[in-house]
């Protein structure tokens, strides 16, 4: 496993990528009708299939080729648990318009008390990767996650993933959830559910379908959930009139701890931009989601279910991709020396930040680790030098803090910067109050005035606010000088 | 009187004093004394709630005035009420007291309260809160608008018992997220809108929609409010309050509220070229009977019609002060003052800190400034339900007040001044709205779907709902599924519609003189005239230039600047008929009524000096042509009438008529002044002969040319009687328009054109009177 993993971040092939491709070979064989599918669901001697963007596999490997037209090479109807058999999927008749096509696509009509909608079901087995994490691994990274609520403890099934495809932006009334990407774990694989509505008089079905399965769940992992996917569902039960059922997950948005580690490393916390810099997955030909309701609309007008191929497509990547941030972050959470499992962040600043993050989340040992790195990597901001100071001070481990002031305030550069006149502060006030060295304490004042005093040639800022900071600097000199004579 | 000051003891003795002064009497036209009203009472309603009648007495109210207990017992009946009373009456208590009654009975009720403005929101919820304290009961009131913090906005959502909003809130962010609101429009029992004249023209025809979108959800949500509304006296108040609600009011009117002794003076500036007809400057006058009142110790407010007068009778007001160090005594207030500013403007007047207050309308409305001594009104403000209003800032109970109408030569003005009896006895202005103007209808129609779908067999507005659908099921814009129709869209509706302008968000003025800060702000249809590049815009008294304006970014650049001149914008008018829809023919004169595009560009600016007015240079205004489709009323002149006179002549004549008619038309429409224009044209593109244009300055027009169109002769007839009455040669600022714009015939001619057997018109318009007005506006040429 570990092997594998380590290749692929060498940018060897997998072991079984030639397996995988094979795929294409046995397509064909594969265009069974679906009705002899599903009889082999039913007596059990149905084997595993592969999903297409497993392909992929080979992340940033820009020597492993993308796979053209991936939904084409997949003709296996996947799964048959025990949550698929909440409901009743039928192949769609000949009868209904553009019945091929969906077939093509891999749907299937599902029916409950309030009417129908689409849905599609794929797998994808603990050997299958579409970026650096084989979804295998959420056995040992998922429980991790228990870390967001220690008060309740989840198991590996309780997690629902889910992420919408919408008409519009925001949570307005009028914005209607036409597709929703639902994945879980289930008989040791994902499973990845997408109900779509073919028009807006299906949602209710849909909504009572989510509603069920949802049932089965006690947390929610999303990206953005908390701002958006979540409140509109919360709204669209409203609307529809079941608002007696809505669910009370405990939800889990990645979107948040993303921020907190990559606010400034990364471009952007987009889940499309975070997934190619940080867990190596390449979209090829990928729908940016913001052309999805275009297609939709598209869809309503035509009928035609080829308008939505990419949009299936996008939906089930975005949601193996946040299956696969999951388990980075599952595994970073272990608290075990992840240095071989999670690749190791390149950025000063980012190995500061996860720790701090990792702290916050009671997660100590891995944390110091990543100090450590960070403290010793030579080309870095003092921003984040500081960053990490301030961590140790709260910790009260001031060894460390006062080599990393004292780095700041060493830093040379044309001028000084505010985050040295921070520094020399710090280091001010850890020698009048806490090392009593008040000779110390008024050397680092006066630097701290001299810093001051260049940063404001240059600056910008308000003449009050320049000489209200002056002017607290010397309150500070005069104060450490009384005790400078007191000691004397 | 102190001989030494020359300071009056009060308000009785000034008067008389006044009366001493014949260079003052000798300008007044007329001096009114209104005598003092005594209070009429009622007792308190049977059945209030002990916790109620509590707060009452604790308040020191062990009665109620007549109207207070009349709105009271209409509310308990269950009907739709409106009560319409001046300033100051305790006009809140009026639908305080029936939503308390209810909230404090029933804790799970809820009631929402809109006011046009986020100020009057604000000073609503202080007074709630007073009353609330006082009672045992827990009443959470709280304002949501664009202010408020995100953080607190979910518990208003949740836990708020009266929500106060304006129109704008709750069309662009509650009804939108109306599943967000649900414990509201559940439980909502009663809808509040106060100051209901204010919403009147296209504004009032947005909300007029914003309403019934409200209804529609909260029938929805299986609640059915009552309406408890406020105006200031109109003459339609129960008519516009039903018009506005969609269903049938009952009007409270006993105004049982005592008054003051009050005394309305017009006064108008004395003639100084009779030939012109050329008088004083109104706002120089209106400095000095201001300053008057300030030395005097009385609290003063002035009302000026334009920003630009506010600015400068600000500064020559503050001259009264120059000598102390940073007084800030006198003080402006107008629209493009920020927030923060003005609340501390509103204490100051209320804790008796400033002693005068040059304001534009915007103090016109309930804002709680307390109650003034005297009231300075440079202009007639427009409206007899404005000036009543206006007026009505000045008058403590037990006290004398006293307020001076200063006419500008403007010809609505020196009808108004010259016809007392016009003013006094006449009932005020209809206010007009047009909730099924198409366009504006459409807008609301979409937002409606966004917010719910449409079910078959459902009506909004008076237009066939299934056409509606239909349109824009075509347009993409929504999507039929069997009986249903859904909104299908990426857009959010509501943030392309907004309610104040057809025209969407303001320009901000930042001052780049002063590190960027922003001082100000601008409506869309001002912003070319008042802030192209090298305007001179006048803020807080201060002049500044305009260096930079970013058209795109809705940004205008200004440095701080000390000239002797401000600026003047002139703007070309192009009209095309598209389609008429009604004609008649009278003597020499065919009237229309119909559709037309309207093709605007700003041309060029005049530099005109201070005080003395005169022209001192001018320059270009480079800003794209904007284009309006609306609706229009227009009469054009037969050949044999056109015949006798040149075209310089018919020129003159034209533009003299379209002058007079601008200035009268007003008279009939409570619009607001950007809402309706005058457009005279010698040779009208489409038929060739000498046309007036009157048009609706809105796409798709909100009924005012239509109700010009069935006024026709009366507003002839009036034109030709200000004409006749003016004393001035050959026409003047206060009839026709000054000889340099209309020339020597202009006065002439245009009666020739009245005269020639029935009647025949023209019209331009805007007034021209001092041009300090114009800067505020944009006068119309072809």
């Amino acid at each position: 496993m570990l092997r594998a993993r380590l290749e692929r971040l060498k940018g060897i092939k997998p072991s079984q990528a030639g397996e995988q491709m094979d795929i294409h070979n046995t397509a064909a064989a594969e265009k069974k009708s679906i009705a002899q599918e599903l009889a082999l669901y039913q007596d059990g001697s149905y084997t595993e299939g592969s999903s297409p963007y497993a392909a992929q596999a080979g992340i940033s490997q820009p020597s492993f080729p993308p796979e053209a037209n991936l939904l084409e090479l997949d003709a296996k109807l996947e799964s048959a648990s025990k949550l698929t058999n909440l409901l009743k999927l039928v192949p769609l008749h000949d009868e209904e318009a553009h019945a091929h096509k969906w077939n093509q696509l891999h749907v299937q009509l599902a029916q409950n008390e309030f009417g129908t909608f689409l849905m599609r079901t794929r797998t994808y087995r603990r050997d299958e990767a579409i970026g650096m994490h084989q979804f295998g691994e959420w056995q040992q990274a998922g429980l991790h996650l228990n870390a967001f609520y220690p008060e309740q403890e989840a198991e590996l099934e309780q997690f629902l993933f889910l992420d919408l495809e919408t008409t519009g932006l925001g949570s307005g009334t009028g914005n209607i959830p036409f597709m929703v990407g639902l994945a879980f774990w289930e008989n040791e694989q994902f499973v990845v559910q997408q109900a779509l509505i073919r028009h807006p008089a299906e949602e209710r079905a849909m909504l009572a379908y989510l509603h069920q399965l949802t049932a089965h769940f006690s947390h929610l992992v999303t990206y953005n959930g908390k701002s958006f996917d979540w409140p509109l569902l919360h709204s669209r039960y409203m609307l529809n009139g079941m608002r007696e059922t809505i669910w009370q997950p405990l939800h889990i948005d990645l979107l948040h701890p993303s921020r907190a580690i990559w606010r400034n490393t990364l471009e952007s916390c987009k889940l499309s931009h975070i997934e190619k810099m940080r867990l190596g997955i390449i979209r090829v030909d990928d729908l940016p989601g913001s052309e999805a309701p275009a297609r939709y609309f598209n869809f309503l007008s035509s009928g035609d279910p080829s308008e939505l191929e990419d949009v299936y497509k996008h939906n089930e990547i975005d949601m193996m991709s946040l299956v696969t941030l999951a388990i980075r972050f599952g595994h970073l959470l272990s608290n075990e020396d992840v240095r071989t499992i999670v690749q190791q962040p390149s950025e000063p600043e980012e190995l500061v930040r996860t720790g701090l993050w990792l702290e916050k989340m009671g997660r100590f040992l891995y944390s110091k680790q990543l100090f450590q790195l960070a403290a010793h990597i030579p080309q870095q901001s003092s921003q984040t030098i500081m960053m990490l100071a301030m961590r140790d001070k709260k910790y009260n481990e001031m060894q460390r803090a006062l080599m990393l002031w004292e780095k700041i305030v060493m830093t040379s550069g044309a001028f000084a910067s505010r985050t040295q006149v921070e520094a020399a502060i710090e280091l001010s006030m850890y020698y009048e109050h806490k090392a009593k060295q008040p000779l110390q304490a008024l050397h680092y004042a006066s630097l701290a005035y001299e810093f001051q005093l260049q940063l404001q040639s240059v600056s910008r800022r308000e003449t009050k606010q320049k000489e209200k900071e002056l002017s607290e600097l010397n309150k500070r000199i005069e104060r450490i000088k009384k005790k400078c004579r007191l000691s004397v | 009187m102190n001989e030494w000051t020359g300071k009056a003891r009060d308000m009785s003795e000034w008067l008389e004093s006044l009366k001493q002064q014949r260079e003052i009497m000798d300008n007044v036209t007329e001096w009114r004394t209104i005598s003092p009203r005594d209070a009429v009472y009622a007792p308190l309603p049977e059945g209030l709630h002990p916790e109620l009648l509590k707060a009452l007495h604790a308040k020191g109210m062990d009665q109620l005035y007549s109207h207070q207990a009349a709105a009271f017992s209409a509310a308990q009946s269950g009907e739709h009420v409106v009560t319409v009373t001046p300033t100051a009456s305790g006009k809140t208590l009026c639908y305080n007291l029936p939503v308390l009654q209810e909230i404090v009975s029933h804790p799970e009720s809820r009631a929402l309260y809109m006011f046009p403005t986020k100020a009057l929101a604000q000073d609503q919820v202080a007074e709630l809160q007073q009353f609330a304290d006082l009672m045992d009961c827990e009443l959470k009131t709280h304002t949501y608008d664009g202010d408020t913090a995100p953080s607190i906005r979910t518990a208003i959502r949740n836990a708020g018992h009266i929500v106060v909003t304006n129109p704008d809130m709750l069309h662009s962010a509650i009804l939108p997220h109306h599943t967000k609101w649900v414990k509201l429009f559940e439980n909502i029992k009663y809808i509040v809108i106060d100051e209901v004249h204010a919403y009147r023209g296209v504004f009032g025809s947005h909300v007029a929609n914003v309403l019934r979108r409200l209804l529609r959800i909260c029938q929805f949500y299986g609640s059915n409010p009552q309406f408890l509304c406020a105006s200031a006296t109109i003459d339609n108040p129960g008519e516009h309050a039903s018009r506005l609600i969609g269903k049938p009011v009952h009007v409270v009117d006993n105004n049982g509220a005592p008054a003051g002794e009050k005394h309305f003076i017009f006064y108008n500036p004395p003639v100084v070229n009779a030939q012109l007809g050329i008088r004083r400057s109104s706002v120089i006058e209106t400095k000095k009977l201001a300053s008057s009142l300030i030395k005097q110790g009385l609290q003063t407010i002035v009302f000026a019609r334009s920003r630009v007068r506010v600015e400068l009778l600000l500064t020559y007001l503050q001259e009264l002060t120059e000598h102390k160090v940073n007084d800030r005594t006198i003080r402006g207030y107008r629209g493009g003052y920020l927030p923060k500013l003005r609340r501390e403007i509103e204490h100051g007047l209320r804790s008796g800190e400033i002693k005068a207050v040059v304001s534009t309308n915007a103090l016109e409305l309930g804002i709680d400034i307390g109650q003034l001594q005297a009231c300075v009104l440079n202009g007639y403000p427009g409206t007899i339900a404005s000036t009543w209003q206006q007026s009505g800032r000045a008058g403590r109970r037990n006290e004398i007040s006293v307020t001076f109408l200063v006419a500008s030569s403007s010809p609505l003005d020196q009808y108004m001044i010259q016809n007392p009896d016009y003013f006094f006895n006449r009932p005020p202005e209809q206010a007009l709205i047009d909730p099924d103007n198409l366009l504006i209808l459409i807008d609301h129609v979409k937002c409606a779907a966004y917010e719910l779908p449409f079910k078959q067999g459902e009506q909004f507005g008076a237009e066939r709902l299934e056409d509606m659908m239909e349109f824009l099921t075509e347009e993409k814009v929504l999507h039929h599924v069997g009986d249903t129709w859904y909104w299908m869209e990426q857009s959010f509706p509501a943030h392309n519609i907004s309610l104040r302008t057809a025209a969407g968000e303001n320009f901000i003025i930042i001052d780049i003189s002063n590190r960027n800060k922003v001082i100000g702000e601008v409506d869309r249809f001002s912003a070319p005239t008042l802030i192209h590049e090298e305007a001179i815009y006048i803020h807080e008294g201060v002049q500044y230039q305009v260096e930079m304006l970013d058209y795109e970014e809705k940004k205008a650049y200004v440095r701080e600047v000390d000239v002797d001149y401000y600026t003047d914008a002139n703007l070309a008018v192009e009209l095309k008929v598209l389609h008429i829809d009604k004609e008649k023919t009278l003597g020499h004169l065919e009237q229309y009524y119909g559709e037309v595009t309207v093709n605007a560009q700003p041309t060029i600016f005049k530099k005109i000096r201070l005080l003395t007015h005169e022209n001192i240079g001018s320059g270009p205004i480079h800003l794209p042509e904007e284009e309006l489709h609306t609706s229009s009323y227009w009469f054009t002149f037969s050949d044999e009438l056109t015949s006798k006179l040149t075209k310089d002549q018919m020129q003159s004549a034209l533009m003299g008529l379209a002058n007079v008619l601008g200035n009268v038309a007003p008279l009939y429409l409570m619009c607001d002044p950007f809402d309706i224009r005058v457009v005279p044209q010698v040779k009208a593109v489409h038929s060739g002969k000498p046309t007036i244009f009157f048009y609706d300055r809105y796409p798709g027009g909100i009924g005012l040319s239509k109700r010009l169109y069935e006024l026709h002769e009366t507003l002839l007839d009036n034109a030709e009687q200000l004409i006749q009455q003016c004393g001035c040669v050959s026409g003047c600022p206060a009839c026709v328009g000054p000889i340099e714009e209309v020339g020597i015939w202009g006065k002439q001619t245009a009666l020739q054109l009245l005269n020639s057997e029935e009647h025949i018109q023209i019209s331009k318009g805007e007034e021209s009177d001092e041009h300090a007005e114009g800067a505020a506006r944009a006068s119309e040429r072809n």
